[in-house]
């Protein structure tokens, strides 16, 4: 730090200092090691000899080693940078000490390149934990030397390049939860959309080939400039990159000054209130101005935290959750109404992608509505006010999550609809379906019903319960998501881990051969149930290569199993939430023990 | 009945003890002013009396019911107004207040004339449609005041209640409070606006490093510290004769002859000033200052503590 302070950089080194006495910074070097070192040393086990026989047999074989590693490191910093380097400067606005900052003789330009080092500094710690594994690839072979400093160069410049977005987005929001949310939205375009081009650009210059040769995703632009190390490549992996966070970084300082003292905005209500605009003008002009369902704004008379959350917070009134409702419908009508036009006799696959639709809005919305529960209070210091009146514990967690709980009942209108309309289509069009088909329809279409019913709670329970224990609502939502992540990937973790261990003996595609633990663990996976149903009740005939039902009361079985587990986390969750609520917020409730 | 009674109340906070067995008791109708320095343990003790501060050792009763045993009716009892304002502003002032009388289960019946009353006590009825951010600080404090007025409890719990209010606001807040005074209600307040306790307050408890160094009625802590008086003097014929029986007096500890007055120490329960005054006046001086030393709840405050917290 002395060293530090010879170049007068105060600001990095009161940011260094935070980093390394705040106990999140070891968590998650911990966790950045687990997530590296598990997979490649399971890679690394399951080379030839099993990990066991001379390291001869081994030789050459690093590649695909190499592979894991940039890439695991390469979706971590994606994950780790933006929660780390959002809070940056979003963090001294919501405390009031930007200002201050901003009064000292540091310049913006100072004070947003010494935060943005602080925090590649923290990732640049993390990514050091990498360097003996390289130095196993590079020994084990198969790997050249310039691959891998192009490798260490790639994920430099992404590191670069996430950094400084996070740190734009947080230069120029006033939230970190808004930041954090803009920052993966940017990435989003430019991976999608502008990485992509550019490489294809920077190709067809190669190649003096227009127009550009497409380019499919952002990762298939890295792993094929991975497999090219070419020095066009590697002046399109450094250069752009750079130049593109320098560009970041000029703009966030000049922003600094001028977003430093906005007003902090509730971006979905203004998005609502911009729709609200919208429509009335439409339907002005439409109607003239007919309204159907005048707003009716009454006094609460007997639950008052349900009547705020229902009737004055924006993800929680109708008008809204309609407008929700209305955005899940639209597309999903415009495809009923393809099949019913087609006269189409496949009822399934037009509708493939609406469930993950749904879901992906549904996990979303609720996740966010649920987390703000009780950070909403702490935030307005509202919740102490709350806590002193005479109102049970259970009492107040049932009505804080009204709003959540009329968003599940909206939600599931879409799910519902998809359902019935198959009900109903599949009545028409099923005669001429196959056995598999017929018994297959039924079982897909309980899964999505139990789905829709016992998952959302789950999540709004999930949600609440890190809002109730997360300082900030960003933390919550976080976890949230990490929560619903981990339910997802951690089985297919320990699968890919038990194959790899080679345990399994003799995998199979056919489930009844497979170990009860791995099936046990593939089933408990919600997506897999959300969208591999299929596969549990059909088996493949090797001749004819066609399905054939292969046990339905078994399909049932597991199917029920599932949610019997996941009806009772739901339930577990609900009763902790209740019982352990005033004990987390501090409030006294009635101890029969105490003597009067 | 006391209206609040604290025995022996402990608080810790990991290895931080901020409150070490204090013992109060209010008595119904009584203003208990609660003075001390930033992290002395007032609003640890008043968030006790509050049921929002489990973890405290001690005993403690709110109108007769215990707080560890029945949080529940205590809560029916107080009104409490945190040390930050605690009210939503994404609704307007009618509907706070409705919010919180439906949350105390007032008769659906009784609430517009409930509301209307509190709102009329607070001076805020030409606000009720409102938004509550559009509202002042001190309305904002008001507005919180009329909340906890809405079930007509019989404690008022005021953790700091003139904080950060302009001279204005804090008038207006002082004159409410004597106001509640006037209505009978038992008011527990916290402040550091010394000289205003000391007009409302009827006794005061005063509190470093969660410890009460004094508690009693204003008069009774102001004679505590005035053990030793000092009385200011300024004579026509002053001659070192009258400065020598001065200190012959019975009672008198010292007395110190400065450029332009005497300075006479002495001990209250031995002489009153009054006599004091007779002796001077007998001597066959001329007085033309007699100046006892005026002792201000600032005064009492700084002889009570030592800028300690807990």
């Amino acid at each position: 730090m002395q060293f530090l302070q010879l170049f007068s950089l105060p600001l990095l080194t009161k940011e260094l200092i935070e980093q390394a006495q705040n106990k999140r910074t070891y968590i998650l070097r911990t966790l950045y090691a687990a997530a590296l070192y598990v997979p490649a040393l399971l890679q690394y086990h399951n080379l030839n000899g099993g990990g066991s026989a001379s390291g001869v047999v081994n030789f050459g074989q690093g590649r695909n080693l190499f592979l894991i590693l940039t890439l695991t490191q390469a979706w971590m910093i994606l994950l780790l940078l933006p929660p780390i380097t959002c809070g940056a400067l979003t963090v001294e606005k919501e405390k009031d000490t930007l200002a201050l900052l901003l009064l000292t003789k540091l310049s913006p330009w100072t004070i947003i390149f010494e935060k943005f080092l602080s925090r590649i500094f923290a990732m640049g710690t993390y990514q050091l934990l990498s360097l003996p594994l390289f130095a196993i690839v590079y020994g084990i072979g198969g790997v050249e030397l310039g691959e891998l400093i192009f490798a260490i160069v790639a994920l430099i410049s992404l590191t670069m390049v996430v950094g400084s977005l996070s740190i734009l987005t947080s230069s120029w929001f006033r939230t970190t939860s808004v930041a954090f949310v803009m920052t993966y939205l940017l990435l989003l375009i430019l991976g999608s959309g502008v990485v992509p081009l550019t490489y294809g650009i920077v190709i067809s210059l190669r190649m003096r080939n227009f127009p550009p040769a497409p380019v499919v995703t952002f990762w298939d632009a890295i792993t094929d400039m991975m497999m090219q190390p070419q020095v066009m490549s590697l002046l399109g992996l450094v250069i752009l990159p750079m130049l593109l966070s320098i560009a970041c970084l000029f703009l966030a300082s000049k922003v600094l000054i001028m977003r430093a003292f906005v007003p902090a905005h509730n971006i979905v209500l203004e998005m609502f209130r911009f729709a609200d605009r919208f429509f009335n003008e439409l339907n002005k002009a439409t109607t003239g101005g007919i309204i159907l369902v005048p707003d009716r704004i009454s006094l609460p008379h007997f639950d008052p935290i349900a009547w705020r959350e229902t009737q004055k917070k924006s993800l929680g009134t109708f008008r809204y959750q309609f407008r929700i409702l209305m955005l899940l419908l639209a597309p999903l009508i415009l495809a009923i109404s393809a099949v019913l036009t087609e006269s189409r006799t496949d009822f399934t696959s037009p509708f493939r992608i609406f469930p993950a639709f749904f879901w992906v809005v549904s996990v979303i919305c609720l996740t966010i509505h649920a987390t703000g529960a009780i950070p909403s209070e702490r935030i307005r210091q509202t919740l102490d006010v709350l806590l002193v009146c005479p109102i049970a514990p259970a009492e107040i967690v049932r009505e804080k999550l009204a709003g959540v709980r009329r968003l599940i009942m909206i939600l599931t209108v879409p799910f519902a609809i998809l359902v019935l309309f198959q009900a109903i289509w599949s009545g028409y069009v099923i005669q001429g379906a196959t056995t598999w088909q017929s018994a297959n329809f039924w079982l897909e279409l309980t899964t999505i019903s139990l789905a829709t019913v016992i998952y959302m709670p789950v999540i709004m329970w999930t949600g609440f319960q890190m809002g109730l224990r997360m300082r900030t609502q960003i933390q919550a939502v976080l976890s949230t998501f990490a929560f619903i992540g981990a339910a997802c990937a951690l089985p297919v973790i320990l699968i890919v881990s038990w194959d790899n261990l080679d345990l399994n003996q003799n995998p199979s595609l056919n489930q009844a051969q497979e170990p009860w633990l791995i099936f046990l663990m593939r089933w408990l996976n919600p997506l897999q149930v959300l969208f591999g149903t299929g596969n549990l009740s059909r088996g493949v005939d090797p001749i004819t290569n066609t399905f054939y039902v292969m046990n339905p009361r078994f399909a049932w079985f597991v199917i029920g199993v599932h949610f019997a587990i996941y009806g009772a986390l739901w339930w577990w969750l609900r009763r902790n939430a209740m019982q352990s609520f005033s004990r987390i917020v501090r409030r006294l409730e009635p101890n029969p023990d105490s003597m009067d | 009945m006391l209206a609040v009674d604290v025995q022996n109340l402990s608080i810790q906070y990991g290895k931080l003890e901020a409150v070490k067995g204090i013992t109060l008791q209010i008595p119904r109708g009584e203003v208990f002013g609660f003075i001390g320095p930033n992290g002395a343990g007032k609003s640890s003790t008043i968030r006790v009396l509050a049921t929002l501060q489990p973890d405290y050792h001690g005993f403690a009763k709110v109108m007769g019911f215990n707080i560890r045993s029945k949080p529940h009716l205590v809560r029916e009892q107080i009104g409490y107004v945190p040390d930050f304002f605690g009210v939503y502003e994404d609704l307007t002032a009618r509907e706070y207040l409705h919010f919180f009388a439906a949350a105390y289960r007032l008769p659906i019946a009784k609430r517009k004339s409930v509301v209307d009353d509190v709102l009329q006590l607070t001076d805020l009825t030409g606000k009720i449609d409102s938004q509550v951010d559009s509202l002042s600080r001190g309305m904002k404090q008001r507005l919180s005041l009329a909340r906890v007025l809405l079930h007509d409890p019989a404690v008022l719990l005021l953790d700091e209640p003139a904080s950060g209010l302009d001279p204005r606001a804090r008038i207006e807040m002082r004159e409410l409070l004597k106001a509640l005074k006037e209505m009978g209600k038992t008011i527990l307040i916290s402040s550091h606006i010394l000289h205003e306790l000391a007009q409302l307050c009827t006794t005061i408890g005063i509190i470093e490093a969660g410890r009460m160094v004094a508690q009693g009625s204003i008069a009774e802590i102001y004679q505590r510290l005035g053990v030793l008086k000092i009385v200011h003097v300024q004579v026509a014929r002053q001659t070192p004769e009258l400065i020598a029986k001065l200190r012959a007096v019975e009672g008198v500890t010292s007395v110190d002859d400065q450029a332009d007055r005497i300075s006479i120490r002495f001990e209250e329960g031995r002489l009153e000033v009054e006599d004091l005054h007779d002796i001077i006046h007998a001597e066959g001086a001329r007085i033309r200052m007699f100046q006892p030393e005026v002792m201000d709840m600032e005064t009492a405050f700084m002889k009570l503590t030592e800028g300690q917290t807990a």
